[in-house]
């Protein structure tokens, strides 16, 4: 029974009963978190940009930091692992990318997080059944392999789940 | 009794409170000797690098903290670094600055934050984020803001926090009632609504008190309200305004008021960067962010919850 933590560009994958995988303080990164129910493994990954060409060295190493490079890292990861095997079978679901207004369209970070990480599951022709994107909170989100729940919880807000 | 009168009266208790909370920034310990000069040195924006050595020569206890950064094992040094000088050459005197607030004025950094719902450490690791970021930023202002005085102001912006967090907490029932009835309100307006006064007009107070320079001062008064400030202090409230929102949207805020402020488009006027730029250097930030942490904190926390 084992708790993983993921970081900002970190991806990581549990599988045991008991285990929960988290990320803290999305802000405008996103989770993606790809559920596979055959082998009741939960792969997430923490996207901070969209576009890994700001950074093409960085994205080598930590390919999670970026919304091209960390759809098929992750799937990559799982995969090793004997999970995911059937992408047509796998559950993916989307938190993170709070927005700040800015006209100037330089901040909207998150928003380009979101449309690329669409973009990259397309990509594989995969599809999000549920998302929780947007707005102006940051969200820390926890999944446990017992139920496969993804919770969120921000700051002074009751926890949802999607 | 009518809706003015307890309008009135909750108007005269606010502006009491406010009081009591300027009263208290009385009460906060100074800065160490070294810890001030070194700021207001940096906040003059011209100084040697001999200059910024001499402080901290001079100062037994500063001294051995540089050192004691300078060599942990997060920076990688190869070889033992002895003396002052290739700290300072090593570091930059930025960090330099980091490491002389946190010592000086750690027990603010690390506050516990309860009125914001943060943790402790929170509001260090905030405040470092976004010194790191203002520096970055201040790259890209063709000038107008020196990078050893963005560092310093972003590292102080948010000191105010410190103060009222507590008072806050006190208000916890009307801080919940506020943010559901005023749901287009920033995180600013409604401290003012709720204990009469704000982080930024408290951190002014308390950078008159350690008697930094204006600059300073400016910066840390108007970073989430840039454009009311003076004409020559405008550029480097822009500078932290915008370090501050990124430090919120890379993960790395206080608690509750995390992306609860608005964004003063007017930041482009000051500073030059495209959205791929501000992508590429919030990246750079974070790299740094994480070493630096480690050395200054002696953790690798990104945050907690």
């Amino acid at each position: 029974m084992s708790t993983v933590t993921l970081g900002i560009g970190e991806l990581g994958m549990v599988n045991k009963p008991g285990d929960v995988i988290k990320t803290h303080a999305l802000g405008s990164c996103v989770a993606i978190v790809i559920l596979d129910p055959a082998t009741r493994s939960i792969g997430m990954v923490h996207i901070a940009l969209p576009e890994s060409k700001v950074h093409p060295e960085r994205a080598g190493k930590l390919p999670g930091y970026f919304a091209d490079t960390g759809v098929p890292a992750l799937l990559q990861l799982m995969q090793k692992a004997g999970a995911a095997a059937n992408l047509r079978k796998v559950v993916v679901k989307l938190t993170g990318g709070a927005n700040v207004m800015d006209k100037n369209n330089t901040f909207n970070i998150g928003k380009r997080n979101v449309l690329a990480i669409k973009k990259g599951l397309w990509g594989q022709r995969m599809g999000a059944v549920a998302e929780d994107v947007g707005g102006s909170i940051s969200r820390t989100v926890t999944i446990q392999v017992d139920n496969g729940k993804v919770q969120i919880s921000s700051p002074g807000l009751e926890v949802t789940t999607i | 009794m009518t809706d003015t009168n307890l309008k009135s009266q909750d108007s005269a208790a606010h502006e009491a409170l406010a009081k009591v909370i300027l009263k208290k920034v009385k009460t906060v310990q100074p800065l160490s000797p070294g810890a001030g000069q070194l700021l207001t040195l940096i906040g003059l924006a011209e100084y040697e690098i001999a200059d910024v050595v001499k402080i901290i020569e001079v100062d037994p206890g500063l001294t051995a903290n540089v050192l004691k950064t300078v060599n942990s094992a997060a920076l990688g040094v190869r070889r033992e670094v002895k003396t002052v000088v290739d700290a300072v050459a090593f570091l930059g005197e930025t960090k330099v600055v980091g490491i002389a607030l946190a010592a000086s004025a750690g027990d603010l950094f690390n506050s516990e934050l309860a009125g914001y719902q943060g943790n402790r450490g929170d509001l260090g690791r905030h405040c470092l984020w976004t010194a790191i970021a203002s520096r970055e930023l201040a790259r890209h202002t063709n000038g107008r803001v020196e990078l050893g005085v963005a560092f310093t102001a972003g590292l102080l912006h948010d000191i105010g926090k410190a103060v009222i967090s507590d008072y806050l907490a006190d208000s916890a029932a009307d801080l919940t009632r506020l943010r559901s009835e005023l749901v287009d309100s920033s995180q600013l307006e409604l401290e003012t609504e709720a204990i009469g006064t704000n982080h930024c007009e408290v951190g002014q107070a308390l950078a008159q008190r350690w008697r930094l320079p204006d600059t300073l001062s400016a910066a840390i008064e108007h970073h989430h309200l840039p454009a009311l400030a003076s004409p020559e202090f405008k550029a480097i409230a822009y500078v932290v305004h915008m370090a501050d929102m990124l430090a919120m949207m890379f993960g790395v805020g206080t608690g509750v008021d995390d992306m609860q402020y608005d964004l003063d488009p007017g930041y482009l006027e000051y500073v030059d960067l495209s959205a791929s730029g501000l992508e590429g250097l919030a990246l750079d930030v974070q790299v740094d962010f994480k070493a630096t942490a480690e050395a200054l904190f002696g953790d690798n926390q990104e945050t907690e919850e």
